[in-house]
């Protein structure tokens, strides 16, 4: 019962698609209206089915039907109600339906709104994308990765249940909903880019328009990758959160060149120019997501996060970008020169070069993470040679880049627009400046020691100096709901940015580890922390039997242990956390001890600031959000003075001008 | 500015040159192969075969110095690994064959320490003849990369081949007749 | 410019306009002379001492990053909980302990797992391209954002879009004294700026001195960095004086020992301590101390192997009990030994075996 709902969902969802698209370009190609009322109303059974198709699979998990493969796989009786829930998104054939329906909403609040504007070609010429991307994606499913395919022979009573690594935390019901909320929100401003270069309309409303639907999807993207970074740390049992692995450079990438676009964005909706330029942005920035997907399902790169390849995903994915980038190219080959608009970028000493700068720098970062991971693939075709480009690499060329855009965070924000003069900027800049010295000097003073750490340092303190002094003239300005708006939330986001810098740098260059072989109830020490072990503990629950040692650190216990799950021969590693603002311990079991009494090996990292990391990340996700508010009114006149010519008033995050003589 | 006439093409040139960056990295990584199924290849092939020795997990010493003279088929694993023990009886077939002859033997060398015990146990319920032995530098030594892994040693101990994943005995009795042609018969 | 300009504020602002300049070029001349000299401080340019050597656990770990753990997904050796990679890490401490380079281990290493067990592509061959991609690409891009600007340049500054907004005074920024900029200040007469460009250069001067001999001597005066109390930690206490001590006994057993005396006055019944001693006695030639040592640290521990390892050789070189040896080196050697000591273990085993006949 639930495989033929499933089946007939995907099946229903995949012919609404393809009858929508159909009607769509029919209607628009031979004018006929009724079509393209007709073609725009097909979402709905779109949506239905991937509705009825996620129903059908969460019953199927909640309930243990056996009779999918896919329940086979991935749930057991013993697996708690939650991890049930969550294994859909656990293996490979369910996170594509996850996919699917993310994709679903996302095009019904894409529907909802452009109710008004129903009739626009640019507006039809978007919907027809979202329908082709749709149909790829559940087309995907039927054919080659089907979540409801049946059992070969009978229907068995019990499953393995998830992999252990995605039952041990909460975090799985949380990380990759978020995930695929940024990754997939991207394809609403796709599809709005790919229609503005079929109609030819660059018309800037639609540009702030793709600037709303990415700026909430790059915010779900973060968070879905500060969440993916903590559960790492939390589980994988080595202290380390992020290490440049392929999966994970994979939600990286369209990270980056969304985050350049929304800050070319602001060039295009103040200068009118670099239009051809954001257009790119978005396209790549999808281009990127299905690239992404496809090495996190195909198998190519190994990766511990990566999904385990059913065969066929992995050239159904490739295709799909192959499409994807070709029609891309074509649009911009075929319009791209005549879509270009004059303007000209006086000096790079000025805010739109800063955002130049900027734009650059992010494209290298992404330039050096996309050969970095496909490298070992490209070295295998040249010569047969095998080779690795891990984290090292990865720390080693990014670095410069992220010094550099830490220091142009902080110039940035005090650049006006056209022109700046040196006077100008050592003005604006005194007291950030004044503040990264002190810092640094502070840090110097204090005992910490390393020239890249200590720059880091400076430059987080310069650009958080920066992005506070903006702050405080937006709060004398307008008062507190001057924060919100595009410049409040930006520069809430850039400090957010400075936090997780800083963590960063901090963590890595300071952390201290050791294996401390400790007798049960003798004390160790270790970076001024008292360590005792006081015995194991095994604790059994149904499904899953954990070692536990018992560890007092400086009077509190702690329970780092290791877990194995029935049913299945892998014993996951359980390290146990005491998170201050000031450091992190981490502590695990290295080797379970021989025999009670006996002692145990405890290993022990200790690494200073990795809570800023995730702080950090919710007050990036916060600036993005409050960005997408509309900015408060000016509460408090501009110091009474009248307004000259050229003067400007925010409202609705637009600039109006004033006329001349109005107190403001 | 631009000469009047010329229309602009600076995005047509970008764009086919991105285009073309794309279709190379597409060709790329549709020939490559999943990570899974990547041929090994050991960069010991054809030198000495690196020296084994420890305790053998059914009592005694061993080490691989004493089986010069005859075809060793070293072959690492652990009972964790599905693989293995489906390689079992294959590896059971190759040594009945020759145990007569006395001119080729399996030692097994254990893969993880904390593995000896229930390994000591699955080979003695199998009713594996040949000698197992626990020598974990064995496994760094030889480049262990995944399990099952084995190396054919010659008899002059030189590393013959490197087998990964399950072997069958007829593979194997295939590079012994490779080895005799190439004059490395039993000494 | 936005806000009016009155008298009173363009008196002001001439004023201002005076004391700014100076003030403001003393400020960032301080800023950046002690940006530099924290930095040369903080970077051991300037070596300041106190700093300890790392641990050897801490230098395994960082070599076993820099190698790829060969039996998993992706993850390095460091990061790794398989049994390959346990081995690799106590083989790296191992040789680390010994002395050997790291050029050493890792060509070891290529020698048996070939190159893809570098974590960081090898800078030679065609891993070049990907080293040198980026930087060929960055210079490019650098280049082309150039030939751009002078292109923009060429075509006159200042052309403007059909539709770009007429580019407004930054609204958000306090008004910056425009008022003054209509009056033309002292500035604009040539003597005057060349005596306040040498003034603000003679005050550099001096600032950059007295601000640099403030800065190293506050170094100097500040405490050297304890190890766990500050933010660069370390290793503490019992486990810091043993690795003192292990590392002295080869060259300086009688420092060592003292080492060792101390950690048992704190700990009498620590068994590595005793174990370290009993066995630097034994070498001495004092068999019976040595023995009662031993034996003392096999009682406070019993699962320490080393205790009974050397308790063996002791048994076997100077008692003359070599049955009990093979006792205790089987039941060494079954417990998983050090693998820096395993070999010898073995020697041992069998000489002891072949001496109890």
């Amino acid at each position: 019962m639930n495989i033929a709902l499933g089946q007939s969902g995907l099946l229903l969802a995949l012919l609404g698609a393809l009858a929508g698209a159909a009607a769509l370009v029919v209607g628009v190609a031979r004018g006929r209206p009724w079509v393209v009322r007709a073609g725009q109303g097909y979402i709905w059974l779109v949506m239905a089915g991937a509705v009825v198709a996620t129903v059908a699979m969460q019953r199927a998990l909640i309930t243990h039907d056996f009779s999918l493969a896919y329940v086979d796989n991935n749930d057991s009786t013993f697996t708690p109600l939650i991890y049930r829930i969550t294994a859909m998104w656990s293996d490979l054939a369910g996170s594509i339906l996850l996919w699917a329906l993310v994709l679903c909403g996302y095009l019904a609040a894409m529907w909802f709104r452009f109710r008004h504007r129903r009739e626009e070609p640019l507006v039809i010429w978007a919907k027809i994308t979202g329908y082709v991307v749709a149909a790829f994606f559940f087309g995907l499913m039927l054919a080659v990765s089907n979540p409801f395919k049946r059992v070969h022979g009978a229907v068995p009573t019990q499953g393995p249940g998830p992999d252990p690594l995605l039952q041990d935390r909460l975090l799985v019901a949380f990380h990759p909903p978020l995930l695929y909320l940024g990754l997939v929100g991207f394809t609403v401003p796709f599809c709005l880019a790919v229609a503005s270069l079929v109609t030819g309309q660059t018309a800037d409303s639609w540009l702030a328009e793709s600037r709303r639907w990415a700026i909430f999807a790059w915010a779900c993207l973060t968070a879905g990758l500060v969440l993916g970074a903590w559960w790492s740390y939390q589980v994988l049992g080595w202290g380390g959160y992020w290490s440049w692995d392929p999966v994970e450079n994979s939600a990286l990438l369209p990270w980056l060149t969304a985050t350049a676009f929304l800050h070319s964005a602001i060039v295009q909706q103040r200068r009118a120019m670099l239009t051809v330029w954001n257009l790119s942005l978005l396209l790549a920035t999808f281009s990127l997501t299905i690239l992404g997907t496809f090495f996190t399902r195909s198998g190519v790169l190994e990766s511990v996060h990566s999904f385990t390849d059913d065969g066929g995903v992995g050239p159904a994915l490739l295709v799909f970008f192959g499409l994807v980038a070709a029609v891309c190219i074509g649009l911009l080959a075929w319009r791209g020169d005549q879509l270009h608009r004059p303007g000209a970028i006086a000096t790079p000493v000025s805010r739109e070069g800063a955002f130049l700068a900027n734009n650059f720098l992010f494209a290298a970062f992404a330039f050096v993470v996309l050969l970095g991971t496909v490298f070992p693939l490209i070295a295998e075709a040249a010569n047969g040679s095998s080779i690795t480009v891990g984290g090292p690499f990865f720390d080693t060329m990014t670095m410069p880049i992220v010094l550099c855009l830490l220091f142009l965070m902080a110039v940035a924000p005090v650049l006006p627009w056209r022109r700046a003069s040196g006077e100008l900027l050592r003005q604006r800049l005194a007291w950030p400046a004044a503040g990264a010295t002190l810092v640094l000097a502070a840090c110097v003073v204090a005992g910490v020691r390393g020239l890249w750490p200590l720059v880091v340092f400076a430059l987080a303190a310069f650009a958080g100096g920066s992005a506070s002094r903006q702050l405080a003239i937006l709060v004398r300005r307008a008062g507190l709901g001057g924060l919100a708006g595009r410049s409040g939330g930006g520069m809430v986001a850039h400090l957010g940015v400075v936090l997780i810098a800083v963590a960063f740098a901090a963590s890595h260059a300071y952390e201290h580890q050791a294996q401390l072989t400790l007798a049960v109830g003798r004390p160790a020490t270790f970076a001024g922390h008292t360590l005792v072990f006081r015995g194991t503990k095994t604790v059994n629950v149904p499904g899953r039997s954990s070692l536990e040692a018992i560890v007092d650190l400086d009077g509190h216990a702690y329970h780092p242990a290791v877990a194995e799950f029935a049913l299945s021969n892998e014993a996951v590693v359980s390290p146990a956390v005491e998170s201050t603002p000031a450091q992190d311990i981490y502590l695990t079991l290295a080797s379970v001890p021989a025999k009670g009494g006996a002692p145990a090996a405890i290993g022990v990292i200790v690494e200073p600031l990795v809570m800023w990391l995730w702080i950090g990340g919710l007050v990036v996700v916060v600036g993005a959000l409050m960005s997408m508010l509309p900015p408060g009114h000016r509460s408090k006149p501009l110091e009474g003075l009248p307004s000259g010519p050229g003067a400007v008033e925010l409202r609705d995050g637009e600039e109006v001008p004033v006329p001349v003589g109005t107190a403001l | 500015m631009r000469p009047t006439g010329r229309p602009r093409r600076t995005v047509l040139w970008v764009v086919v040159g991105t285009a073309v960056v794309v279709a190379a990295l597409i060709a790329v990584v549709a020939s490559a192969q999943p990570s899974s199924e990547v041929e090994g290849k050991s960069p010991l092939l054809g030198g000495p075969a690196p020296a084994i020795s420890g305790p053998g997990l059914g009592g005694g010493h061993y080490s691989l110095a004493q089986f010069r003279g005859r075809w060793v088929l070293v072959n690492f694993m652990a009972t964790w690994c599905e693989d293995c023990q489906q390689e079992m009886p294959q590896l059971m077939e190759f040594a009945k064959q020759h145990a007569r002859a006395g001119d080729a033997t399996v030692l097994t060398v254990a893969d993880d320490p904390s593995d000896v015990g229930q390994l000591r146990r699955y080979l003695a319920a199998e009713g594996a003849g040949w000698p197992a032995v626990d020598d974990p530098v064995a496994t760094v030594s030889y480049g262990i990369q995944g399990l099952p892994s084995s190396f054919l040693v010659a008899p002059d101990g030189t590393v013959f081949a490197y087998l990964i994943g399950e072997v069958r005995a007829s593979e194997l009795d295939s590079w012994l007749q490779q080895g005799a042609a190439k004059g490395f018969g039993a000494a | 410019m936005g806000s009016g300009a009155s008298p009173e504020a363009g008196a002001e602002g001439v004023a201002a306009q005076r004391r700014d300049p100076r003030r403001s070029a003393v400020l960032w001349a301080a800023i950046l002379i002690v940006l530099g000299l924290a930095l040369a401080v903080g970077s051991g340019a300037l070596r300041t001492g106190g700093d300890k050597a790392p641990s050897v656990y801490q230098r395994t770990l960082q070599l076993a990053g820099e190698y790829r753990c060969p039996v998993c997904q992706g993850e390095s050796v460091a990061a790794s909980s398989a049994p390959e990679a346990v081995e690799i890490k106590s083989l790296l401490r191992s040789w680390l302990q010994q002395g050997r380079s790291e050029a050493e281990i890792r060509s070891y290493l290529v020698a048996r797992y070939g190159p893809s067990i570098l974590e960081e592509p090898p800078a030679s061959g065609l891993s070049i391209v990907v080293w040198a991609l980026p930087c060929l690409a960055v210079g490019l891009g650098a280049a082309a954002l150039g030939f751009g600007f002078r292109r923009w340049r060429r075509a006159g500054a200042f052309v403007e879009g059909p539709t770009g907004l007429p580019g407004p005074p930054d609204v958000l920024e306090p008004p910056t004294a425009p008022a003054a900029r209509a009056v033309p200040g002292p500035a604009a007469v040539p003597h005057v700026r060349a005596r306040r460009r040498q003034q603000v250069v003679l005050f550099t001067g001096v600032a950059l001195m007295v601000v640099g001999v403030g800065l190293w001597a506050l170094d100097r005066l500040s405490a050297p960095r304890v190890p766990g109390g500050t933010i660069t930690g370390g290793l503490t206490g019992i486990q810091a004086e043993l690795q003192q001590a292990s590392a002295l006994a080869a060259t300086d057993p009688v420092a060592a020992l003292a080492v060792y005396d101390e950690v048992l006055t704190g700990d009498p019944a620590q068994p590595v301590a005793l174990t370290a001693e009993g066995w630097i006695y034994a070498q001495a030639g004092f068999a019976g101390k040595a023995m009662g040592l031993l034996d003392k640290a096999e009682r406070a521990d019993p699962s320490y192997g080393p205790a009974h390892f050397y308790r063996a050789l002791v048994l076997l070189d100077y008692d003359r009990q070599p049955g009990a040896a093979v006792t205790e080196l089987k039941w060494y050697l079954s417990r998983g030994p050090d693998p820096s000591l395993s070999s010898v273990a073995r020697k041992a085993l069998g000489r002891a075996e072949s001496e109890a006949g």
